[in-house]
Order: structure tokens, then C-alpha cells, then sequence
């Protein structure tokens, strides 16, 4: 915690003192600052937690989204046939955030038509699932919804806003938590400053989170080089199955 | 010691891994089965997923078949002519198994096929071996001898070949649409298949059964050999790190198994390895047919 105070101070000290001087040369009322924008996972990574403040010129209110790599997403529905639980039906969505997290000032209903919420993808449950195939006589929600339970149980999605915590009138803060198994890859950070219901700023800062260490290493190598690998996963075993007899051999 | 696992994306203790793989070696030696039918459950049932726990399967039985192949090689008790049919039956098989693998996977019914294949395959067989212990059990003192050779039409087929070791003279069809049968099974489901092909070589192909596991062992090298391959580039679920522990507990527990395996009477050996592989399947079945706590499954979609 003290650390985190300490980071803090340094934070907010460097953003007021270059506050003015960037504000001028972008001509923007908003900035922020990210605690760090590069997270590597290595093999004892159980999640992590990173702080983004901002300086705001103008009273208003402001929202925060990070929205993790996309990626299409196949929800499949087991029904009963022939006594066995089998995939029988399924839906898949195009562009699928790997992760999503938002949070805001005050309640986003209240900082923004929803009409303005739905176009940003604001909120967990406005995030854009369209659909690339359907194969279903059930309703598409169910099968949305269904990601949705599956996202939220893994801490990818959350299913309230978090909260942006204005510490005096011009400076804010937020919590964004990475749980454990965050993907990795490229996310995109976005700040807006919302004033009577509209957007006045927008600001984004890129977030990077890769693996890294020996398994990693593995595991790259593994879908980059997939013949060497399988020679080399071969070649392993051989060599463990032959040195097994071989030590047993006297004994 | 806690180790991350980058193919199976999970963090497992490398100790408990060690003494798994000893577990399962101790009791493919006691068997004298290869025990991939017991790994590759078992990690399922240790929340390894079915694809990876399959891919890892067929790395680390090629471990445990080199090792029981050096064994009967040095006890002359491989015939490597029928071996190279079955290797080379075995590897198309195991080619094409991988790529039904992947099909399956893609159109998301791997799991229950793998599911579904166990519990017939295990079913069939723990079905067999029980009857069979209990018959000997029961009727322990005369012992029926069965004739050597009885003509069928397997003799009937043409390519006759004639193998010196096994002396026998049959067609070179039967071995290697053995292998190939094998090869498919050994991708679908992770195994050697060692159950399979022992009793089919000797009932069908009529081999003397003192060349049979080594044969088979050695045709179980190639298939699993290529079928990792396959499934590394195809399916990239083979986790080096996880096949390797287990192999090294594996290769160990096996030589103790061997010598457990030796003191215990043949009848009650098979009839425990019948129980254990009905027990196996029977675990799986339920899992198929019990309503799953959530009928909902998320996964990303590939090759799009």
C-alpha cells in the first residue's frame, strides 16, 4: 500500500507539473497516465493490478474503458440426444474482446444518453457481439449471455463499471485489475470526458501484456516452429524412454 | 516446485507430476499394458483439456514403448518384419487420426468423441478381460489348450510373406491394416493401444505370443512418434514439459510394476486391469450423461 502511495504522489506530482505545457501543446482538456503500459506474464503471474490517473481542465464527468485483444468466439449448447450431452447447437461472434473493463465517475446512465453508450461500447453489457453464424432455434441472448457468465467467472468481464475516483476537481484515478488468466497481446485504454451528455476529449494509451520466461519461450516456439518442435518433442522422449531402460538395466 | 506448463496453460507441482507418472508406470508395468488409457483420463480428469491431455499422451508413450522395446529387443523377442508393416500401416493411420483430431475440433465435438471412444473401447475390452479372469478363476485346473493354427480366412488373403521369427507364413494385409486401425485410434484417444493389438495379433494374425508386446511395442514407437508429430502441427497440443515428467515417473514406476506384476497370479492380474478399466470407462460414461452444471461452452474460433 505504501508503495502504491508513493507512486501515487510521484504520479500526480509529474502530471500537475506537466500539465500545462501539454495541455497547451495538444490543446485538450484531458490526459492520463498509466502506472505502467507493459506486463509480462511469467510462470508465478496470478494477476496484477495497474492505476491510470488523469488531469482533467474542465468539471465534468469521465469514463475509462480498456478493451483487450479481439479475437472470434464460438458459444456452442449441449443438449440431450440419445441419453449423452452433446454440442449441438452453437453461435459465433466476430470481434470478441478478450477482455473488458470499464469505469466512470458516476453512474454511466446518468453521465450519457444510452444511445451515445451503446455507439462507444460502454458498459460490459453493450459490448458488440454480432454474430458471424447461427445455428440455433434458441434465442442469441441466451448464447450471449452465456459468454458473458463465462467472462465474468474467469474476472475477464465485469459485470458493474468500476469506479473513476476524482481526488480533487482536477485530478483523477482508477483501479484496472488483470485477473490471472488475462490474455495476452494489445489493449486499448480509453479515457473520455464527458460534459452534458457528450464527448469533449478523448484520450487512449496502449497497454501491452505478453508472456514471458522459459515456458513462454516454449510456447511460441511450439506455434512458430511446429515440425522442430514435434522433432524436438520426439527426440525428448526417445532419449527419456532409452536412458530409463538403460539405468535399469543392472539393476 | 510449482511449474507452468505453456501448452496446457496450467501451473502444476513438478513433484506431484513425477509420482503420477510413476502411478501409471507402476501399473502399465504390473499389467504389462502401456497405460496411455489410464494418462490420458486422468488428466482430463485433472483439468488438463481433452485436446492437450491427447497431444501430450502420444509424446509421452513413445517414452514408455522405447523403454519396453529395449527389454524384449535384448530378449530377441521382436519381430521387426511384421513390426515394419504395423509401423508402416500405423504411421498413415496415426496421420489421418490427427486430422480427423482436428476436424473434430474444429466443428467442437473432439471431446465427446474422445469420451465416446473410451468408454466403448474400454467398456469392450474390461468387458472381455473380466469374463475371461473369471473363467479361469472358476475353472482353474483343466486348462484348455488352444490349437496352434486353425485356417481362416485372414489365410486367405494374397502378398503372403513369410516371417521368420514369428514362423509364420500369412499375408502382409492383415499386420498393416492393423497398424493403421491402430494409428487412428492412438491419435483419436492418446493411447498406444497395446490392449487392442495384443489379442488381434495373436487371434487373427496367429503370432506366438512371446513376440507379440514387442512387436507391438515397437510398431506403438512409430505410430506414437508420428502421431505426435502430427498432432504438434496440427493440433499444437503437445506440452513437452508435462510429457517429459510423467515419462520420467512413468519409465520408473514401470521397472517396479514389472517386478510387482511377477508375483501376483495371471488370472487375478487380468482381472484386476479389467476392474480398473471398467472403473476408468465407467467414470467417463457418467460424465457423458450426467446433466453438465452448465450446457454452455466458450472457446475461440479458429482458422477464421
Amino acid at each position: 500500500m505504501r508503495r502504491v502511495l508513493k507512486l501515487l504522489g510521484l504520479i500526480l506530482a509529474a502530471g500537475v507539473a506537466a500539465m500545462p505545457a501539454a495541455a497547451q501543446e495538444h490543446d485538450e482538456p484531458l490526459l492520463i497516465a498509466l502506472s505502467t503500459q507493459r506486463i509480462e506474464i511469467d510462470s508465478n503471474f496470478a494477476g496484477t493490478s495497474i492505476l491510470l490517473f488523469g488531469a482533467t481542465d474542465v468539471a465534468g464527468d469521465v469514463v475509462v474503458s480498456v478493451r483487450g485483444p479481439e479475437q472470434p468466439v464460438v458459444v456452442r449448447r449441449k443438449l440431450r440426444s440419445v441419453g449423452v450431452w452433446v454440442n449441438r447447437e452453437s453461435i459465433a461472434f466476430r470481434n470478441v474482446p478478450g477482455y473488458y473493463f470499464v469505469a466512470a465517475s458516476s453512474p454511466l446512465e446518468d453521465i450519457a444518453p444510452a444511445e451515445l453508450l451503446d455507439r462507444k461500447q460502454l458498459g460490459s453489457e453493450r459490448v458488440l457481439l454480432e454474430a458471424i453464424w447461427f445455428d440455433t432455434s434458441g434465442e442469441a441472448d441466451e448464447f450471449r449471455a452465456a459468454l458473458h457468465r463465462h467472462r465474468e467467472r474467469d474476472s475477464l468481464y465485469r459485470a458493474e463499471p468500476g469506479v473513476v475516483e476524482f481526488i480533487d476537481e482536477r485530478l483523477f484515478r482508477t483501479t484496472i485489475e488483470l485477473p490471472a488468466h488475462v490474455p495476452t497481446g494489445d489493449y486499448l485504454v480509453e479515457a473520455m470526458l464527458m460534459v452534458d451528455g457528450e464527448v469533449l476529449s478523448t484520450r487512449t494509451s496502449e497497454l501491452t501484456i505478453e508472456k514471458a520466461g522459459f515456458s513462454a519461450d516454449i510456447s511460441t516456439f511450439a506455434r512458430a516452429d511446429e515440425a522442430l518442435y514435434g522433432i524436438i518433442a520426439i527426440a525428448l522422449a526417445l532419449v527419456a524412454g532409452w536412458l530409463g531402460s538403460f539405468a535399469f538395466r543392472k539393476g | 516446485m510449482e511449474i507452468y506448463l505453456p501448452i496446457a496453460e496450467l501451473s502444476a507441482n513438478a513433484l506431484i507430476l513425477l509420482v503420477l507418472g510413476g502411478g501409471v508406470g507402476l501399473l502399465s508395468g504390473m499389467f504389462g499394458v502401456g497405460g496411455g488409457f489410464l494418462m490420458t483420463p486422468l488428466l482430463i480428469f485433472l483439468g488438463v483439456t481433452p485436446s492437450v491431455a491427447v497431444g501430450t499422451g502420444t509424446n509421452l508413450i513413445i517414452a514408455s514403448s522405447v523403454s519396453g522395446t529395449m527389454a524384449h529387443w535384448r530378449r530377441g523377442n521382436v519381430d521387426f518384419v511384421i513390426g515394419a508393416l504395423i509401423s508402416c500401416g500405423g504411421a498413415g493411420g496415426a496421420w489421418l487420426g490427427a486430422f480427423l483430431f482436428k476436424l473434430l475440433s474444429d466443428a467442437g465435438q473432439i471431446d465427446l468423441v474422445i469420451s465416446l471412444s473410451y468408454v466403448l473401447f474400454l467398456g469392450v475390452v474390461g468387458c472381455l478381460m473380466a469374463v475371461e479372469s473369471l473363467r479361469a478363476t472358476v475353472r482353474r485346473q483343466r486348462t484348455v489348450r488352444r490349437k496352434a493354427h486353425h485356417h481362416t480366412w485372414i489365410h486367405g488373403l494374397p502378398l503372403k510373406l513369410r516371417f521368420r521369427r514369428s514362423r509364420l507364413y500369412v499375408s502382409a494385409i492383415p499386420p498393416f491394416a492393423l497398424g493403421f486401425l491402430m494409428g487412428i485410434i492412438a491419435s483419436i484417444m492418446g493411447v498406444g493401444g497395446g490392449f487392442f493389438m495384443v489379442p488381434a495379433m495373436i487371434y487373427l494374425i496367429g503370432m506366438p505370443t512371446a513376440v507379440v508386446v514387442g512387436t507391438s511395442l515397437l510398431g506403438i514407437i512409430v505410430i506414437s512418434s508420428v502421431s505426435c508429430f502430427a498432432h504438434a502441427i496440427n493440433n499444437n497440443n503437445v506440452d513437452i514439459i508435462l510429457g517429459l515428467l510423467l515419462a520420467v515417473g512413468a519409465v520408473i514406476g514401470a521397472q517396479y510394476g514389472t517386478r510387482i506384476g511377477g508375483r501376483i497370479r495371471a488370472e487375478h492380474l487380468r482381472g484386476l486391469l479389467a476392474l480398473m478399466v471398467l472403473a476408468v470407462g465407467g467414470r467417463l460414461a457418467y460424465s457423458l450423461v450426467v446433466m453438465p452444471d452448465d450446457p454452455f461452452a466458450v472457446a475461440p474460433l479458429w482458422g477464421n
